[in-house]
């Protein structure tokens, strides 16, 4: 069996002694920020990105990775311990969560988080184990037609199902593709929207922009909201649950993880969204749906699985076709190709170590959260009081140094600032940077396949439609604006009225 | 649906409509510096010109929604404060770290940031200068050597 071969060659990679550390550093960093309101993934992720530079790509990512996931267990424990999700991911743990620690089953509710997200992940994991090379190998026979519609079908999908009007979001990911044309042209050499800058001929850095917009922008509002202080901690008790409570557990658990698998493949959705889905799912078809709210172990359950699995299939299509379908896998992704890998389908074939490597330490480091997070508690609960304004300057002052260590310039630093202010002010005109982020990692890519289509077909644009694949791309991204547009315009009355 | 509803009830669509509209028009003028080339043999002006037109599109689309006046949903508040003293905060550490070293950059980031939402006490300001120190230089000058001197002299 091939992918046996592969996945023991993951193992291999993930679990030397460097490797190791890394993932144990990511996860542990992951659940401290989860637990931080305030503090997110992608902040932090844009945080680190500049002390990856120069390690080897697999320990890069897959301490980048462990950030990622381990954040959901984080979320989940300030959840279900002081009733504020850590992460929007923990949202609806908060309702059945929050109400088992004020009956004395905290700690139940934390074990069967735990339990539930572990189970998501190995499921996740094997998913990717068995999904992602038949994926590779159908994209990798793709034309450069293909592919340029499926990087503009994921394009226009995570524009349109972002948060605020579909045509912000698009409008933000065309800025995004614009901001990453700047600098030379890889196919001419000309440089372009330099205005004679050397410090723009290579382009923006990816890291510039990240750290703008998830660590200026991002401080700047969290300081504008109200502090939420965490009220009463409520007592743990014990951790183990009753036979009942697994038995209960079980089923939500399994349909959690099929929601959040579904979720964490497609653009633009993610574990928020697939948490939310899996809870509302699982009242609807419980016997006695008044339970929740007042709770329920299955709403915890399900929640806890599905906003883990979406959060391992979201590296599915990042993976193997080189196409990030939420801000998060794009950092990764940018974080790849900092340190010199080119992302695409090619990705596994070229670099087996990368993707089994990150593929068996996301294994590895849940099995670390497994056993990591229900000791520790006490400590989680302790960070969770340290206020907002003593973290947001350490925050603040490891991005601007890690971003100026890169390349040792200014320069740099007065962007990053550029793009803090102005995507801060955008995201109050509902213009997310999401798309934007996403745009400047795929439009380069879009252009290079784009170019190569046209050649090929000597100029004639036709070759987007003759080719059913391509074609099957534009009709699918045309109907996602098309389905997306009166839907939100709905909400949007609704909410207004 | 409001009948009512003029144009100046709902700016948000036409601000953001002139920003896109307006950054497309700059990409678009500077494009037209560069070669376009054909549709065989394209420029590098060729796409960026394409996704620049496609931008003011969208602006102008977003412009003229405001008119249907379908969301009242008024602007959002900016916090400026907060806004400029990071902003502050970060032009003073870029500033410090040539001129004057890596402590002094990093403290000089703190207290300026500290004042985003109040006056902080000296007490507060001083415990936080010295906990940031230790663990930024730590990781970035002992651990990871980073090329910056930390007093210059």
């Amino acid at each position: 069996m091939d992918a046996l071969h592969s996945l023991a060659l993951g193992f291999q990679v993930a679990s030397s002694p460097l490797n190791l550390f890394y993932c144990l550093i990511g996860v542990s960093l992951g659940t401290l920020i989860g637990i931080l309101p305030g503090v997110g993934p992608l902040l932090t992720i844009a945080m680190l990105i500049p002390l990856t530079f120069g390690m080897p790509p697999e320990s890069s990512v897959i301490m980048l990775a462990g950030i990622y996931y381990g954040a959901s267990y984080g979320g989940s424990t300030a959840a279900i311990l002081v009733n504020l999700p850590g992460e929007p991911s923990s949202v609806v743990t908060c309702i059945d969560g929050h109400q088992m620690a004020r009956q004395g089953r905290g700690g139940v509710a934390l074990a069967i988080a735990a339990i539930g997200s572990f189970v998501a992940g190995s499921i996740g994991t094997a998913l990717i184990v068995l999904c992602a090379p038949i994926l590779q190998q159908w994209v990798i026979n793709f034309s450069p037609a293909d592919y340029a519609s499926l990087i503009f079908m994921a394009l226009i999908a995570t524009a349109t199902l972002v948060q605020g009007s579909v045509l912000n979001g698009i409008g933000m990911a065309l800025l995004g593709v614009l901001i990453g044309l700047v600098g030379m042209d890889p196919m001419t050499g000309a440089s372009r929207f330099t205005f004679g800058s050397l410090d723009l001929m290579e382009g923006i850095d990816f890291v510039v922009v990240a750290i703008g917009v998830f660590a200026v922008a991002e401080i700047v509002q969290t300081l504008d909201e109200k502090e939420s202080r965490p009220g009463e901690v409520a007592a743990t008790g014990s951790i183990w649950p009753s036979l009942a409570d697994l038995k209960a557990s079980c089923l939500p658990i399994l349909r959690g993880t099929g929601i959040g698998a579904l979720f964490g493949v497609l653009p633009g959705t993610g574990p928020t969204i697939s948490s939310i889905a899996a809870y509302f799912f699982e009242r609807r078809i419980a016997r006695d749906p008044s339970r929740f709210g007042h709770g329920a172990i299955e709403g915890v359950a399900a929640a806890e699985s599905a906003n883990n699995a979406a959060a391992q299939t979201g590296f599915i299509p990042t993976m193997t076709m080189g196409i990030p379908g939420s801000a998060t896998m794009a950092m990764l992704l940018g974080a790849l190709m900092m340190n010199g890998v080119n992302p695409g389908p090619n990705m596994i074939a070229q670099r087996p170590e990368l993707f089994w490597g990150l593929i068996a330490s996301m294994w590895i480091g849940n099995l670390m959260l497994l056993i990591l997070n229900l000791p520790l508690i006490g400590m989680w609960v302790k960070i969770l009081r340290v206020p907002y304004r003593w973290l947001f300057p350490a925050i603040l002052v490891f991005s601007a140094l890690g971003l100026y260590s890169l390349n040792l310039r200014a320069f740099d630093l007065y962007l990053m600032l550029g793009f803090g202010v102005g995507g801060y002010l955008l995201a109050r005109l509902r213009c997310e940077p999401v798309p934007f982020i996403i745009g400047i990692i795929l439009g380069p890519m879009l252009e290079e396949h784009f170019r190569r289509a046209m050649v090929i077909s000597q100029g004639d644009p036709s070759v987007f439609v003759t080719s059913w694949l391509s074609l099957l791309f534009l009709v699918l991204s045309v109907l996602i604006v098309l389905l997306m547009t009166p839907r939100k315009r709905l909400r949007a009355e609704a909410a207004a009225a | 649906m409001s009948l009512v509803a003029g144009p100046l009830r709902n700016p948000r669509p036409v601000i953001v409509g002139a920003i896109f509209a307006a950054s497309g028009t700059a990409f678009l003028v500077t494009a037209q510096g560069y070669e376009g080339g054909s549709a065989l043999q394209m420029g590098p002006g060729y796409f960026p010109s394409l996704v620049a037109v496609l931008l003011v599109l969208i602006g102008l689309v977003n412009i003229g929604s405001a008119f249907r006046a379908s969301e009242r949903e008024g602007l959002r508040h900016i916090a400026w404060r907060p806004l400029l003293v990071i902003a502050a905060a970060v032009l003073v550490f870029s500033v410090l770290v040539t001129a004057a070293g890596l402590i002094a950059a990093i403290a000089g980031l703190v207290v300026v940031s500290l004042f985003a939402t109040g006056i902080p006490s000296l007490r507060e300001t001083l415990l936080l200068i010295v906990v940031v120190e230790i663990i930024c230089l730590s990781i970035f000058h002992f651990l990871l050597g980073l090329q910056v001197p930390l007093v210059v002299s």
